[in-house]
């Protein structure tokens, strides 16, 4: 019984890991962070697959988020803080099309976990605002006010480069 | 719902595609899952016991019954299989004006030559390969008020292990272990009233004195502890709890910590204090950190050392026994024998070059007798020797193990 859930868990996160760590990395901005998240969340949905392994992703979606946002909080009052990339580590390839999109990215990276949270959940994984909130655990509203501060950090940030900010923007 | 065109989604999009692919494992997540979730149904059962553990007693006086088991004390002793005969350890003590080689077998002390005279004996720290020798003995006339500036330049040796001849390493404020195998790093000030931040240099050397590097200026308010890879763990001045790593290179800030408890060559072992936080290690040249099942909640408390090789990691939490986390297997044993109560000291290193960790402990009220101990991995219980003579427990208290 035990094995082949096991084995059946191992599937799930052979398939998975791929997107998931996409999802990840967008949330905390760094791959060692991000695979950290990832391994967190697995083990959660490990301790409880007798009761998700029905529908495993949207539970390891849900921890990711919530343990981000969590998480993020926590970091806050006992700061380690990534300053640079350690030097040994082979550099990410990256097309960057244009400079807005790169000031872009570089203001998305910027975020606090919470709003960046809710941009990821909005216009990556194309939620609607109900299920924004669910999945984080609050109300529509608080969705709506941090989706609006953070596009307006993003515009401020934008400005602040000289940077055109007028395409963003719901 | 959002348009994929839209500058938000094609950022993210854009930032996504910079993820790698994962490196998880999965047979790790799985075990932690089950161990959680065994752990959840023990917590029950623990909450259960608890309750009851309160209400059987009360229902028992009321009723005439025994009163429950009070908790068992902390031992003051170490326990465990006796150590064999002629087993010997070589400890670094002061001796005279001098330093020497203690060994336990012979309990004779062999002197050290190379190092001068010094009327308040010697200061020891281990790097790796061997230890830094610096004179207790005060210089004169301070040029400035204590802890503001540098001070008058501090001559620094070097023994190797079991070496019966130290080297002369160079002079300077401060000499910090190195990755590199017969090199330290050795800090220096421009003159002896220069203020303590600011205008600190680091320079890597060999244990014989000659410069490997260029001079590195360190960043203002941050000073030198030790080398991790190719890297310098630098201290807050205002504050000993945080660090970082510093890259001597660029001139850069690579990561900040804020509680380390140990380093290796290449890593260090680190918590951030938090409840539920554990133990973390990072190694520096690799990028990658684990988590260790070590409670990290209360950092400062937490007595720990690496193995030579990196590989070990020993660590004590207060009233517990010592647990050794081995970083290639992910793997904490607990040492049985090893809890000891306030009533006693205790202090462990690993012996040079061997996966071996030594053990000495003893009274704090009285002077002896005290235990020397013995561990290395695969033994199921420690190996003990009692020590009466008391120039031997001195040397064992005060002296540098391995």
């Amino acid at each position: 019984m035990d094995d082949s859930a096991r084995r059946e868990f191992a599937g799930f996160a052979a398939a998975r890991s791929g997107a998931l760590i996409r999802v990840a990395f967008l949330l905390t901005g760094d791959q060692h962070a991000a695979e950290d998240l990832l391994q967190t969340a697995f083990t959660k949905a490990a301790a409880r697959w007798g009761r998700i392994h029905t529908a495993p992703e949207a539970y390891v979606r849900q921890v990711m988020y919530r343990e981000q946002v969590s998480g993020w909080r926590r970091r806050a009052r006992h700061s380690e803080t990534v300053m640079a990339e350690l030097p040994d580590q082979a550099a990410a390839v990256s097309e960057v099309s244009a400079e807005t999109r790169l000031g872009l990215q570089q203001a998305l990276r910027a975020l606090p976990a919470g709003k960046r949270a809710v941009l990821v959940l909005r216009y990556f994984e194309d939620l609607p605002e109900a299920q924004v909130a669910s999945i984080l655990g609050c109300s529509v509203g608080t969705v709506r006010s941090q989706s609006h501060k953070a596009i307006t950090q993003l515009r401020a940030a934008l400005a602040a480069d000289g940077l055109t900010n007028t395409e963003v923007g719901p | 719902m959002s348009d994929p065109g839209h500058p938000i989604t094609a950022a993210l999009r854009e930032l996504a595609d910079q993820a790698a692919p994962p490196r998880i494992r999965v047979d790790d997540a799985w075990r932690a899952g089950r161990r959680r979730r065994r752990a959840a149904t023990i917590i029950a059962a623990a909450a259960v016991a608890v309750v009851l553990a309160a209400v059987v007693p009360a229902a028992n006086a009321l009723r005439g019954g025994p009163p429950s088991q009070p908790t068992r004390p902390l031992a003051a002793k170490m326990t465990g299989l006796p150590m064999p005969a002629g087993t010997n350890f070589q400890v670094l003590v002061n001796a005279g004006d001098g330093a020497a080689w203690y060994s336990t077998a012979t309990r004779r002390a062999e002197h050290i030559g190379g190092l001068p005279p010094s009327q308040g004996g010697y200061q020891f720290s281990g790097v790796y390969g061997g230890w830094i020798a610096v004179s207790n003995q005060s210089t004169s006339s301070t040029p400035c008020a204590v802890n503001v500036c540098a001070g008058r330049p501090k001559k620094f040796y070097f023994i190797a292990d079991g070496s019966l001849t130290a080297t002369r390493i160079g002079a300077g404020y401060w000499v910090a272990a190195s990755s590199r195998p017969g090199a330290v790093w050795l800090a220096t000030y421009p003159r002896a009233s220069a203020t303590f931040t600011g205008s600190a240099t680091a320079q890597l050397i060999s244990t014989t004195g000659r410069p490997l590097g260029p001079r590195h200026r360190l960043p203002a308010d941050w000073l030198l502890i030790t080398g991790v890879g190719s890297y310098l763990r630098l201290n807050n001045d205002q504050n000993n709890n945080l660090s970082i790593l510093w890259d001597p290179r660029a001139g850069r800030v690579l990561r900040h910590f804020d509680n380390i408890i140990a380093t290796s060559p290449e890593q260090i072992a680190w918590s951030p204090g938090c409840r539920s936080c554990r133990v973390q290690i990072l190694n520096v040249s690799t990028g990658t950190t684990v988590t260790t099942p070590i409670p990290g909640r209360n950092p400062a408390a937490l007595g720990a050392i690496f193995s030579d090789d990196g590989r070990l990691l020993a660590v004590q939490q207060p009233g517990r026994e010592i647990q050794v986390f081995d970083t290639a297997t992910r793997t904490l044993t607990a040492i049985p024998g090893t809890a000891l109560s306030t009533a006693a000291w205790q202090n462990f290193g690993w012996q040079p070059g061997g996966p071996r960790l030594v053990i000495a402990a003893g009274p704090n009220s009285r002077p002896g007798p005290a235990q020397l101990a013995y561990w290395q991995p695969g033994d199921a219980l420690l190996r003990v020797a009692t020590v009466r003579n008391l120039r031997e427990i001195t040397e064992l208290q005060t002296g540098q193990l391995g």
